[in-house]
């Protein structure tokens, strides 16, 4: 049972990946990128590694996303529409 | 989907599918990972065998990683333009704001928490810095980025924290090197390693968990700051 949990999250994290990596708005790859992190943070519990996990979680979806959009922010609207 | 992403994504799935087949059919069951951790437990008496390698047996690395996070929190502070760069205006619903302002306590205890119960339970001097430095961010953006009120501690008194912090992790390190011949040790210099699983045991690793912590939390806190401020 615990396999196919990993083996299904581990799906989903390509599939998240992919979406980032195609996805139009750069707002919506950032949120992919925390949604990414949030699994990651499961898979870590799974496998035991709840240090592990909390790190990914405060630093992966927290400050990471945090500072990506601070960021996004701050760039001008000089290529038209990157939002 | 362009092309690429189509090939990433089969090539991707046919390894991960070998993988996982080998892994269920072929290889042996390894043992339980977590039984090393009597061993920790009986060397520096941290429940918590993560904590114990982090801030005991490998404690200069752990040094080595405060001191990259000092030089990055300096070479952003030296970044920052003294005039008030602007922040695109951050209009917050009422219901967002109070909810952070709500949370903001919370948030700072929890951060707390996880670092002193560092060798106790998961998470540790790191992660629990993490935490605090993740109020700063909400601190900054409830309260209007610059304004003097918008600082959880003033950035003055932020710089000689994270100073003073790191300089106690060295002091606790030639404490070791006092008291026992060797930098950063720890059973060894006969501080007491108290009963497992207390708050007040495992010799020096509380004591580097909660100083990492202040560290990393100011030093994330300067790094946002500067890169709203920037």
């Amino acid at each position: 049972m615990l396999e196919a949990a990993v083996v299904l999250l581990c799906l989903f994290l390509v599939g998240v990946s992919l979406y980032t990596v195609n996805s139009s708005s750069v707002f919506a790859a950032i949120i992919a990128m925390g949604v990414f992190s949030i699994i990651l943070t499961v898979l870590f519990v799974i496998l035991k590694a709840p240090d592990v996990a909390m790190t990914e979680a405060v630093i992966g979806a927290g400050l990471t996303t945090a500072f990506f959009v601070i960021a996004l922010d701050k760039t001008r609207d000089t290529d038209g529409g990157h939002r | 989907m362009s092309r690429i992403s189509a090939a990433v994504l089969v090539s991707g799935i046919i390894v991960f599918g070998v993988i996982i087949a080998f892994e269920l059919a072929v290889a042996p069951r390894t043992a339980d990972p977590l039984n090393h951790a009597p061993l920790t437990l009986r060397d520096t008496g941290a429940v918590n065998a993560v904590s114990a390698i982090l801030f005991d047996y490998r404690a200069l690395d752990t040094l080595g990683e405060a001191t990259v996070i000092l030089m990055t929190a300096t070479v952003v502070a030296f970044l920052t333009p003294r005039a008030k760069a602007s922040m695109l205006a951050v209009r917050l619903s009422s219901i967002v704001l109070y909810g952070v302002v709500l949370l903001l306590p919370f948030i700072t205890i929890l951060g707390i928490a996880v670092m002193a119960h560092g060798h106790v339970s998961p998470g540790g001097g790191f992660t629990g810095g993490v935490i605090v430095a993740t109020s700063t961010v909400f601190y900054a953006v409830v309260y209007s980025v610059g304004g003097q009120q918008s600082y959880v501690i003033a950035p003055a008194a932020n710089k000689l924290i994270e100073n003073t912090a790191m300089t106690a992790f060295i002091g606790v390190g030639l404490l070791g090197l006092g008291l026992a011949g060797s930098f950063l040790a720890n059973a060894q210099t006969g501080i007491p390693l108290g009963t497992p699983g207390e708050l007040l045991s495992a010799g020096t690793i509380p004591m580097l968990n909660l100083i990492s912590g202040v560290k990393v939390g100011v030093g994330l806190g300067i790094i946002v700051m500067s890169l709203f401020l920037e």
